[in-house]
């Protein structure tokens, strides 16, 4: 009953009340000058257009109270509620019938536009809160918004229940097993919804195609109104839906990712059996011949078959660290988190590089040192065996003696450690397909493509980058590290 | 050389390799598969020397043991005596050997070695051997480059070498562990203190600088020698 006394509604009253006012004097202004069934009209009219302001009660009371006053005021004889005439009698009750049934269409009118403002709202909300759902890469976390819109809607407090949200710990157990029957039977309980009628609350479940991505707990208040119920439930259903989705999303990411590691541990593996087997294959063919040839070898062939298997099982060794490096380095992700930085020296990791060049190869190399370079923050290791791979590259695939040049020096914000090659290099778009397949581009001998992916890896680890270039003159590789502030030496003693 | 040595190996392959490699050099060589055995020959040596018996020259170790690490034997080994350890391992990046050669180990070789760099090795360790007993290296020449520390004197090409007081402080502190390698951590409290274990970086900016001033060519330094990730060695100027 206090919605009648509203401001809003006295505001339609007064407005109501000024038109019959304005009604009235119109039909004293005009009284003598039009005869009776004229001036009925006016009454008509004004009765019509102020039913468009007051609700129907009120319009019939006026309505009445108005034609007793035109019958009292106006028709003869005048000052009494007296009928000479049957026609005027007619007169009166035909507007009395007239303003009933204006009233009455007038209340429908208003009703149904009502409904339909009402269902474009509702409307309007569902699109926003399905926009802002499939927006989202987490719903969940719009599980609170939904708890929102639920308790305006239901203007009473809701419990979400959820994978994301399980704080149900103050519930009633018949609350919490309510909210967890209505959830794995994706089924709406409480009472009004004919299942579990006796319960005190409402629970509707998130409902997606199979299963509910949770629950909600309502207030019994929206029952008996049918439309709110539904729009509630439609607001879980999307959000069930948004759930469910995602959860789909992330169960192909999960078998798209499991399936590349598959075929990159493939890729891998083959490559790596490949790189195996041709040292493997010397190691044999010159062990198994100091094994049956024995008696029929010179001594110098003896020398060099067991050189050989030195020289294979080195190289072996080496491949067996680039894959063991690789394999750690891959597993981490962020970058610079796990290699055991301190502040090292270029010259240091050259020099040392250098010195496990073999012998044959030494005259092969130019290294050049840019003076006062600063200190490389950086695992030594790590990036001696990058300029190793580098310089072995070099000299498998460079042209045979050819030049060689190891150089470290100060390139704009980087620290750049570069080994270079008068040979043919790589094309672009194989290095690319080396770096990711471990393939071998063009060439006939095995190993570059872990060597390299490890190189690009390593350089990642350091927070810098890893380039090849290629020109007429010949090919480049670049580990590019960036610069650190240096440390203090202050405390050193001279 | 003669010598007695302990050779605690794992695998079966490596181990008779080894063992027949150093024979033919020489060297008498008892083998044990695993700490506890390795343990055992130990303590039976150790009742032994009590009546006059030979003890063990040197140790060769390997770390990963079936039953348990190779460094319990070497700590176990410096609570008593420095007989000389050289760590066998099977990975190059490992933090564990620095440790250990804090611990007290006197070198290492990674897996695979060759026969050559092992004897080199066990060679320099027997020269270091009881150095607390016999007086201290305190000579070095390599080439044309001769350290005298007695007389604090650097000469190369017959001309003395200016060093400051911090360069020829760690540069002894090579010469008395010519051959070995000697670990960031060693070098760093014996020249600096113990304060500036973590000042890795004064030993590149000093090396550098000794490098420049001894080396032919510091890019391929030939005697001050790099560890990566470990320390710096001088170059062992005396094989024989």
């Amino acid at each position: 009953m206090n919605a009648f006394f509203s401001p809003q509604y006295l505001q339609r009253y007064a407005t109501g009340l000024a038109i019959w006012a304005l009604g009235w004097c119109v039909l004293l202004l005009l009284d003598t000058r039009f005869d009776l069934a004229s001036l009925s009209l006016i009454l008509v009219l004004t009765s019509a257009i102020a039913s468009l302001w007051l609700p129907v009660s009120i319009t019939l009371v006026t309505s009445v109270i108005a034609l007793m006053a035109f019958n009292w005021a106006l028709v003869p004889p005048r000052g009494t509620f007296v009928i000479d005439l049957h026609q005027h009698a007619f007169l009166l009750v035909a507007m009395l019938v007239v303003n009933v049934i204006v009233a009455g269409l007038m209340v429908s009118l208003r009703e149904q536009t009502r409904r339909a403002q009402a269902h474009a709202e509702a409307a309007d909300v569902l699109r926003t809160w399905g926009d802002k759902l499939r927006d989202t890469k987490e719903p969940a976390e719009l599980l609170g918004e939904l708890q929102q819109q639920l308790a305006r809607l239901a203007n009473s407090p809701v419990q979400i229940l959820s994978d994301m949200n399980n704080d149900i710990a103050q519930l009633t157990t018949e609350q919490r097993e309510a909210l967890i029957y209505c959830r794995d039977n994706n089924q709406a309980i409480g009472p009004g919804t004919g299942r579990y009628q006796e319960l005190a609350n409402l629970y509707l479940p998130l409902r997606g195609k199979g299963q509910a991505g949770g629950a909600v707990m309502l207030d019994a208040a929206l029952i008996g109104q049918p439309e709110l119920l539904a729009q509630a439930q439609a607001l879980c259903d999307q959000m069930g839906w948004a759930l469910e989705r995602q959860q789909i999303l992330k169960r192909e990411q999960a078998a798209r990712d499991q399936a590349q590691s598959q075929s990159l541990r493939n890729t891998f593996l083959a490559a790596i059996s490949h790189d195996y087997r041709t040292p493997l294959a010397t190691i044999m063919g010159a062990a198994s011949s100091l094994l049956e040839q024995d008696d029929r070898l010179t001594q110098t062939q003896r020398q060099q078959l067991a050189q050989r298997i030195v020289d294979e099982t080195d190289r072996l060794r080496r491949q067996t660290n680039n894959m063991l490096q690789l394999a750690r380095l891959d597993g981490i992700k962020a970058v610079g988190a796990a290699i055991k930085a301190d502040w090292e020296s270029a010259e240091e990791i050259i020099g040392n590089v250098l010195r496990r060049i073999p012998l044959v190869h030494q005259a092969q190399i130019e290294a050049t040192i840019q003076p006062d370079l600063p200190l490389i923050w950086g695992d030594s290791l790590l990036l001696a065996q990058l300029l190793e791979n580098l310089i072995d590259n070099a000299i498998k695939y460079g042209p045979v003696n050819g030049e060689i040049k190891l150089t470290a020096r100060m390139h704009q914000q980087w620290l750049v450690l570069a080994v270079e090659d008068n040979g043919a290099g790589i094309a672009a778009h194989d290095f690319e397909q080396l770096l990711e397949n471990f393939q071998r581009g063009d060439h006939r001998q095995s190993g570059a493509g872990v060597g390299l992916a490890l190189c690009r890896a390593i350089a990642r680890a350091h927070s810098g980058e890893f380039i090849h270039i290629t020109d007429a003159i010949g090919s480049r590789f670049e580990c590019r590290l960036p610069l650190h502030t240096q440390p203090s030496i202050a405390g050193a003693r001279t | 050389m003669s010598l007695r040595l302990l050779l605690v190996e794992d695998d079966r392959e490596l181990r008779s390799t080894l063992r027949s490699a150093l024979m033919v050099d020489g060297c008498d060589v008892i083998t044990a598969a695993s700490l506890s055995e390795a343990n055992a020959i130990y303590s039976q040596t150790q009742l032994d020397s009590e009546t006059k018996t030979q003890s063990f020259d040197l140790i060769l170790l390997d770390l990963g043991l079936p039953d348990g690490d190779g460094s319990e034997l070497l700590h176990r080994l410096r609570r008593r005596q420095n007989t000389p350890v050289i760590i066998i391992s099977a990975r190059e990046a490992e933090g564990q050997k620095i440790e250990l050669l804090d611990a007290g180990a006197d070198d290492y070789l990674v897996k695979p070695f060759s026969l050559g760099e092992l004897l080199a090795r066990i060679r320099v360790a027997m020269r270091h051997r009881g150095a607390n007993l016999r007086p201290a290296i305190t000579r070095y020449e390599y080439a044309d480059l001769c350290i005298d520390l007695a007389n604090h004197s650097v000469n190369k090409k017959g001309e003395t070498i200016h060093l400051t007081p911090t360069e020829f402080n760690l540069l002894a502190r090579l010469v008395r562990s010519a051959g070995q390698v000697v670990s960031h951590r060693q070098l760093l409290v014996d020249v600096w203190g113990q304060e500036y274990l973590d000042h890795t970086h004064y030993l590149r900016l000093y090396m550098g600088q000794l490098r420049a001033k001894l080396e032919q060519n510091p890019a391929r330094p030939e005697f001050l020698l790099t560890e990566p990730g470990i320390g710096y060695r001088l170059l062992d100027n005396n094989p024989e």
